[in-house]
């Protein structure tokens, strides 16, 4: 299992684990520095570690395609390789935050476009590839380069070709682009774990000061947006276009990270993250919701457990293909349940954002 | 690290004078404002809803069920008559008297025909002109504008269809009248949908919005105007008119999220459609849609409304360009009142933004009408 091999926050397992113990309440809180509270430890035991793990191992990753690339081996690119499906992890347990720091600069998709249905970043990688042009590799200039060439998507495509080695050989310019792209990914994980520390815990603290929000109260909803959303995408993007209408017409290339094989993986991650952070504001919600909410959560896990980690073994056979659907029933189920929840309360996620006209 | 130009935290701080403010004297005129908007409930139920304000309180005239989701709530000039349109894909136009809430007649759209939600009256009232999807025509430029004629006495009412023209792009959305009161002015919002894929999105790779400019009594076409072409995915969908007959525009982003692309733009007639951005900091949380679009009583300024990133931004249109944003959850109903704009939100919550002091006040509301309820994108006043 890919899973094993990956180091995870140590504040998210004891938050998962304090979890069980929070005292469920029956309606929402009442001052704002008790949601001011629960915001605080979400930052400080989740947020925060989350982006400060992914910017430290990040460095393994420019130092292993330092490494690669002082002297081209299978062993190498077995370790660079390696060192991606860490980072991949890393952003995997902090890529439903999309709001605050992480969206200055377009950072979020400079770190992963995906998913890229018209093939853009294939198709602007390869130019790049192609042009061998060094001056595009400076900091500035490649923060202006297409989103698609920037992040873990790009190095994925380079570092699994069924060809890599050949290709690194080949081409020398081909080593300069995968260490921009990993200096890339350093230096924006840097970058927002560093907004993070100095400024938007500071909007945590005090979110009326910051002008952002209306209360402590708002900014929580965007946490449980970050929540709501990334489970959604989970349904929508990561397992929908690759289960099709069947099993005779799924996809497994259109699984997020399929060249990694590690899709499934993926989604395993999320959960470890999402359910922490729904159990953080448990005492927003009422009891019945929190076990409805928690139940659905259970039974999700239960049947990632025993899937595998590859999009394209649990596409081998139409019985995986089965537990591959009851799982994004499953995820439908995590949705409706907290939707339902969030609905007992006046935390609404958004009827006009979330389908306007 | 990029040593790209960090975003600049524009803390433009909300202010939020609380209801108490023995100072707040909104709505002291002494014809009582009736304000209109579609709503729904927790329960999936719809409505029309239509409030005033009363004694410096928010105050529920009368609701109405709907059998389907609301969008915008058209009235009369004279204010005598209102429309509640329903959301694209329905079918259904409920007709009322403003004053009363009395429900005159309800009208079914013809078949192969859906509404977009929108509609206006002639200057007379004696017209009704609806955005329409002639649906089952996939192919070329499905959008239509219905026709509708209202005879309105003390005896009663009759709504009819009459005819319909072509709107020359695909998509159509909201529809105004110009100052001359014989041109119609349309938003093809150039996105293509079918009812029976629910509410996909079938050719967002070559969508062609316009702005287009008909005459309202033979549905000729007088002028028509697109966005630059790299912007071609940009849907033109709400609009609103000054006195000048100066259009403003709303749009919403269909390409890349993290394109930097303008959501307003000014057009006047004979002119080309000048864009406009936010600075960057405000411009890149906009994300990249707004609901809707309002001009205040003096023409120059505009309220536009940007639901999904909960926020409510101000402009000039005299100098082109971004006053201030105030944080606004779900807010997406807007309308000019008074010295400023009041607003709704899909939290139930009605507000109102004064622009000389730029700041936002909380309403009082005299029952809790709102409590649970959903204001629809839209909200007007009589």
């Amino acid at each position: 299992m890919i899973m094993n091999k990956f180091s995870v926050v140590p504040g998210i397992f004891s938050l998962l684990l304090s979890g069980a113990q929070l005292t469920y309440g029956q309606n929402l809180l009442a001052s704002d520095e008790a949601w001011t509270a629960l915001n605080l430890k979400v930052t400080d035991e989740l947020v925060i570690p989350g982006y400060q793990n992914m910017a430290a191992n990040s460095v393994d990753l420019v130092n292993a395609a330092a490494n690669f690339c002082t002297e081209i081996s299978a062993e190498g690119l077995d370790s660079f390789k390696a060192a991606y499906h860490q980072s991949m992890a890393d952003w995997q347990l902090i890529q439903h935050i999309q709001f605050g720091p992480i969206t200055y600069f377009n950072w979020n998709y400079r770190l992963q476009y995906w998913p890229d249905e018209r093939g853009t970043g294939a198709r602007q990688l390869d130019a790049l590839i192609g042009s061998g042009d060094e001056s595009v590799l400076g900091s500035d200039s490649f923060a202006r380069q297409s989103v698609g060439v920037q992040g873990l998507p790009a190095l994925e495509r380079i570092l699994f070709d069924d060809n890599a080695i050949e290709n690194f050989q080949g081409n020398p310019y081909l080593c300069l682009v995968s260490q921009t792209i990993v200096r890339n990914i350093n230096e924006i994980s840097s970058g927002v774990t560093q907004r993070w520390t100095d400024e938007y815990r500071a909007v945590v603290l005090d979110p009326v000061a910051s002008g952002f929000y209306e209360n402590a109260e708002d900014l929580s909803i965007d946490f449980l947006k970050a929540l709501q959303e990334a489970i959604a995408k989970i349904r929508d993007l990561k397992l929908a276009p690759v289960l099709g209408d069947s099993f005779a017409s799924s996809r497994n290339r259109e699984a997020e990270s399929w060249r990694s094989g590690r899709s499934l993986a993926n989604i395993k991650i999320n959960l470890l993250a999402l359910q922490p952070l729904f159990l953080a504001y448990t005492t927003a919600f009422y009891e019945e919701d929190v076990a409805a909410v928690q139940a659905a959560f259970n039974d999700l896990s239960a049947n990632l457990k025993v899937l595998p980690d590859t999009m394209s073994a649990a596409l081998e056979n139409e019985e995986q293909y089965g537990r591959l659907r009851m799982l994004s029933g499953q995820v439908d189920a995590v949705h409706e349940a907290l939707e339902a929840a969030l609905k007992n309360t006046d935390l609404y996620l958004g009827f006009n954002s979330l389908d306007g006209d | 690290m990029s040593s790209a130009k960090l975003p600049r935290r524009s803390f433009l701080g909300l202010a939020v004078l609380l209801a108490a403010d023995p100072a707040f004297t909104l709505g002291g005129n002494d014809k009582l404002p009736v304000f209109l908007s579609a709503a729904s409930d927790r329960e999936d139920r719809h409505w029309l809803k239509a409030f005033t304000i009363d004694k410096e309180q928010l105050t529920l005239l009368y609701s109405h069920g709907l059998s389907e989701r609301g969008h915008a709530v058209v009235l009369t000039p004279d204010s005598d008559i209102f429309v509640a349109v329903a959301r694209r894909p329905g079918t259904s136009l409920v007709i009322g008297r403003v004053a009363t809430g009395e429900i005159l007649q309800t009208v079914q759209a013809p078949s192969g025909r859906h509404f977009y939600g929108h509609g206006v009256f002639s200057a007379a009232g004696d017209y009704f002109y609806t955005t329409e999807n002639a649906f089952e025509d996939m192919q070329g430029d499905s959008g239509r504008i219905g026709v509708w004629q209202l005879n309105n006495s003390v005896a009663g009412i009759s709504f009819n269809r009459i005819s319909e023209f072509p709107s020359y792009g695909v998509g159509p959305h909201e529809l105004l009248m110009l100052p001359d009161q014989e041109t119609l002015v349309i938003a093809n919002g150039g996105i293509r949908t079918h009812p029976g894929s629910e509410r996909d999105m079938l050719n967002i790779d070559s969508m062609q919005p316009s702005l287009t400019y008909i005459n309202r009594h033979n549905g000729e076409l007088l002028e028509q105007k697109r966005l630059a072409a790299e912007f071609h995915q940009a849907s033109i969908r709400h609009m609103d008119i000054n006195a000048r007959g100066q259009v403003a525009l709303a749009m919403q982003f269909e390409g890349e999220p993290f394109l930097r692309v303008p959501l307003l733009g000014i057009h006047q007639r004979g002119e080309e459609i000048r864009t406009m951005l936010a600075p960057e900091a405000v411009q890149s949380r906009m994300e990249q849609y707004v609901g809707s679009i309002r001009y205040d009583l003096s023409g120059r300024y505009l309220a536009a409304s940007c639901p999904r990133a909960n926020m409510l931004t101000f402009w000039d249109v005299d100098k082109a360009e971004f006053i201030k944003q105030v944080r606004a959850r779900d807010a997406c109903g807007v309308c000019a009142y008074e010295n400023g704009f009041l607003y709704s939100a899909g939290t139930g919550q009605l507000r109102y933004y004064d622009l000389a002091v730029q700041s936002v006040v909380e309403m009082p509301v005299s029952e809790d009408f709102t409590n649970g309820l959903l204001w629809d994108n839209h909200l007007v006043v009589a």
